[in-house]
């Protein structure tokens, strides 16, 4: 035991007076992950906002009844600014000119020909954003569909052969669409891409770690620590352990980073702790595994860069993978880093975050480190013996 | 200066490149592997995600969720619970939620009031999303409301009502597109962002190639022939760039024939190509001279490479972010390479529309590529 903690102990001097173990361990994800907080910090929020223009050329109750009940409205108001312009022209070449996100024409005579039994048409000048036009459009049927109702209540009646059509349910109340308050604790950027980028470069501080078995192998060094009275076991589990150990530290340091400078937060250690503990687990046996199936150090740097980059595309270290399609969104979850983020998502979320919240990612996760495990340790000979 | 000498040392440089397998998937099918992954997760941004789960089971709420299903700009993801639903909403699955509750359609046959209930992040999304449900909503209470006051039966009136309702309409609603720039998105996007991003890139991670030549110290016995040292880096930097615009014309014309990228203009596209790539020489041979190890140019490389992707706007586009930000991108040559390439590949008809940002990234590459070249002459020079 006391053998197996000195080579790890070596293993892990060595790492740490080569800088590039401090620059990919530790350097390196905090910079990021914070250069993404700074980034996303206001565009996560996703806050809509339009610029609507509007040409009233009706001049009537209509028309005054849109700009001001509508349009005047203070919800609508919350989320878009309105113009007023004198001509449709006007009104048009805002829109062109992407001065305005759409514009809305109301034509001249439209309150007549509510009173003398015509019809009009209102127009909506749609610009390039489809969001902000579809607002729009639908503020303009909105409109229609309150004028259209009583005509529409006269002509059914009229067909129906009721003699006296009631007016239609002024009094009545109807179905209302009410705006609930904002639900939960926000997904910050920093709460989920400081975890990310410690995932994404736990892979390349444990690959460090795990790739030294192989230098060591083609230094010569390997065969003759292996002479030694100590059993070749005791001495590939000592590697191990340093690596698992620069990766722990790294993603912990990293989290506390994130937590103290960017603001991140989990709510529950304990459940930290565990998820940490299981990506890290996963990360140590996946790198293993790649070590015994390649031929040189240089091979076995490329391989697991290539899982690493891999699984964190899908996994969704480099984007919410929340907003995704569907297929992407499950295919994600089939990764152990996917079910950790959604694991440190969840913790980040939820009123009351414990390790109950973080159960089903970290037992999955765990599988993946046993059975990953398994096939390392299985292959472990071919380490030695190459 | 013996162009034939120079010409051998940049092709003895990259001939390595072929034989490494490995290496050419990186530079070959990665970038182009990334820009599926992502140009497909990224597809429809034009549309607002919205989940919907309908507690009630009458025809109304039927109805309005296949209505807003086929509402343009909202992206319906149906949840079975409402409780599900809001966990959908908090993890941001979707930007906002609809609760459609147990007793909608009857509400409406009766004449009652209810609550459709959306459910909001803290974004103010969740506001434009109420303006179409709400219109949804309103055109069935007033087709439920004409029924009513019919009288009679009042499925039948139902029907008379939703029959009727287009030639009532006193107000009609007619929607006339007048741009036709989309934000674009998806492919048009990620490949561009690809192309910058894995040029920088490959080009930092051939830096350690440099750092190896010098440790096994093949530049002394380089110059022990008779090559000058200016051919010797001459040689190099060249090596360097063709590898940089080898690494371009792949992303660009796997692009072009995968997904179907219109790259624009092709002239100012090898301008730009260009242009960007001797910046990326310029960084790569600074790096190269500036590592004491092979693993050290690999430890530095592809995160330096990753954070000025991020802040050029490689991982996502810069109008997203605030102002303080987007000027921060802009002090990277990626920045400048994007809004390049953005232009082309939105249209823009010829090399003076890129002018500003080709002039920006030939500053850059007036910079790197001389500090770059000094550097290297002092190190192949000093034993």
């Amino acid at each position: 035991m006391r053998l197996l903690l000195a080579v790890a102990a070596k293993d892990l001097r060595q790492r740490i007076r080569d800088r590039s173990a401090i620059i990919v361990a530790f350097v390196a994800p905090v910079v990021l992950a914070t250069i993404i907080s700074l980034a996303l910090g206001d565009a996560f929020t996703g806050s809509f906002h339009a610029t609507y223009a509007v040409a009233d050329l009706d001049g009537g109750p209509l028309g005054r009844a849109f700009v001001e009940d509508v349009l005047g409205d203070s919800r609508v108001r919350e989320i878009a600014d309105i113009r007023s312009v004198a001509s449709a022209e006007e009104a048009r070449s805002l829109v062109e000119d992407e001065r305005v996100d759409a514009a809305f024409v109301l034509p001249a005579g439209l309150s007549r020909a509510v009173v003398s039994g015509g019809s009009g048409t209102v127009r909506v000048l749609a610009g390039g954003e489809p969001v902000a036009a579809d607002v729009a459009e639908s503020l303009a049927a909105a409109f229609a569909v309150r004028v259209n109702e009583a005509r529409l209540v006269a002509a059914v009646a009229r067909v129906a052969g009721v003699a006296e059509p009631p007016s239609p349910d002024g009094g009545t109340p109807a179905p209302s669409v009410v705006v609930g308050a904002p639900e939960g604790e926000e997904l910050d950027p920093a709460s989920y891409f400081g975890p990310a980028m410690a995932l994404f470069f736990l892979f390349f501080a444990v690959g460090l770690g795990v790739r030294t078995v192989l230098a060591e192998r083609a230094q010569r060094t390997l065969p003759r620590l292996l002479a030694a009275p100590v059993s070749a076991a005791v001495v590939l589990a000592g590697k191990a352990l340093a690596a698992f150990s620069l990766g722990l530290v790294s993603v912990l340091v990293v989290l506390a980073v994130s937590s103290a400078v960017l603001g991140a937060g989990w709510g529950s250690v304990p459940a930290v702790l565990a998820l940490v503990g299981a990506m890290t687990l996963v990360a140590t046996a996946l790198v293993w595994v790649i070590a015994t199936f390649a031929r040189t150090e240089e091979q076995a740097g490329l391989y697991a860069s290539l899982a690493a980059i891999g699984l964190s595309l899908l996994g969704g270290n480099f984007f919410p993978i929340g907003q995704a399609p569907e297929l992407l969104r499950r295919i994600a979850l089939l990764t152990p880093n996917g079910q950790a983020l959604r694991g440190f998502a969840d913790l980040a979320v939820e009123a009351d975050p414990g390790l109950g919240s973080v159960a089903q990612p970290v037992l999955v996760i765990a599988g993946f480190a046993v059975a990953l495990g398994a096939v390392a340790v299985g292959r472990s000979r071919t380490l030695v013996l190459r | 200066m013996n162009a034939s000498k120079v010409l051998a040392v940049a092709l003895a440089g990259i001939s390595q490149l072929r034989r490494d397998r490995a290496a050419l998937f990186t530079v070959i099918a990665l970038p182009l592997l990334i820009t599926l992954v992502v140009g497909l997760a990224m597809g429809d941004e034009d549309a607002t995600s919205v989940g919907i789960a309908v507690v009630d089971d009458g025809s109304f709420a039927a109805d309005l969720q296949e209505q807003l299903r086929s509402t343009d700009g909202l992206d319906l993801r149906d949840y079975a619970t409402e409780e599900s639903l809001r966990r959908g909403v908090r993890r941001g699955e979707v930007s906002a939620g609809v609760i459609v509750p147990a007793g909608y359609s009857e509400a409406l046959r009766e004449g009652g009031a209810v609550d459709v209930v959306v459910v909001s992040g803290p974004n103010p999304t969740a506001l434009a999303v109420r303006t179409p449900v709400a219109a949804a909503v309103d055109a069935q209470a007033m087709h439920a409301g004409a029924a009513r006051a019919a009288g009679g039966d009042f499925d039948d009136g139902l029907i008379l009502a939703r029959r009727l309702a287009a030639g009532a309409a006193i107000v009609a609603v007619e929607r006339q597109p007048v741009s036709d720039g989309e934000l674009r998105l998806g492919f048009s996007y990620t490949a561009p962002s690809n192309l910058v991003l894995f040029v920088f890139l490959s080009s930092l991670a051939a830096a350690g190639v440099l750092v190896e030549t010098r440790r096994l110290g093949v530049t002394r016995r380089a110059l022990a022939s008779p090559t000058r040292p200016s051919e010797l880096i001459a040689g190099f930097a060249l090596g360097r760039f063709l590898f940089a615009l080898f690494q371009g014309l792949v992303v660009v014309v796997g692009a072009a024939l995968v997904f179907g990228v219109d790259w624009g203009d092709p002239v100012a596209a090898a301008m730009l190509l260009v242009a960007f790539a001797v910046v990326a020489t310029g960084a790569a041979t600074i790096l190269g001279t500036m590592a004491r190890t092979a693993d050290q140019a690999g430890a530095i490389g592809p995160p330096l490479g990753i954070a000025l992707g991020m802040l050029g706007g490689c991982m996502w586009p810069l109008e997203i972010v605030g102002d303080t930000m987007q000027t921060v991108g802009h002090l990277t040559p990626h920045a400048w390479a994007m809004d390049g390439w953005i232009e082309l590949v939105g249209g823009a008809a010829g090399p003076a529309d890129i002018a500003p940002e080709l002039a920006a990234l030939l500053a850059f590459a007036a910079v790197l590529l001389p500090i770059g070249a000094w550097r290297l002459r002092r190190v192949v020079t000093t034993p």
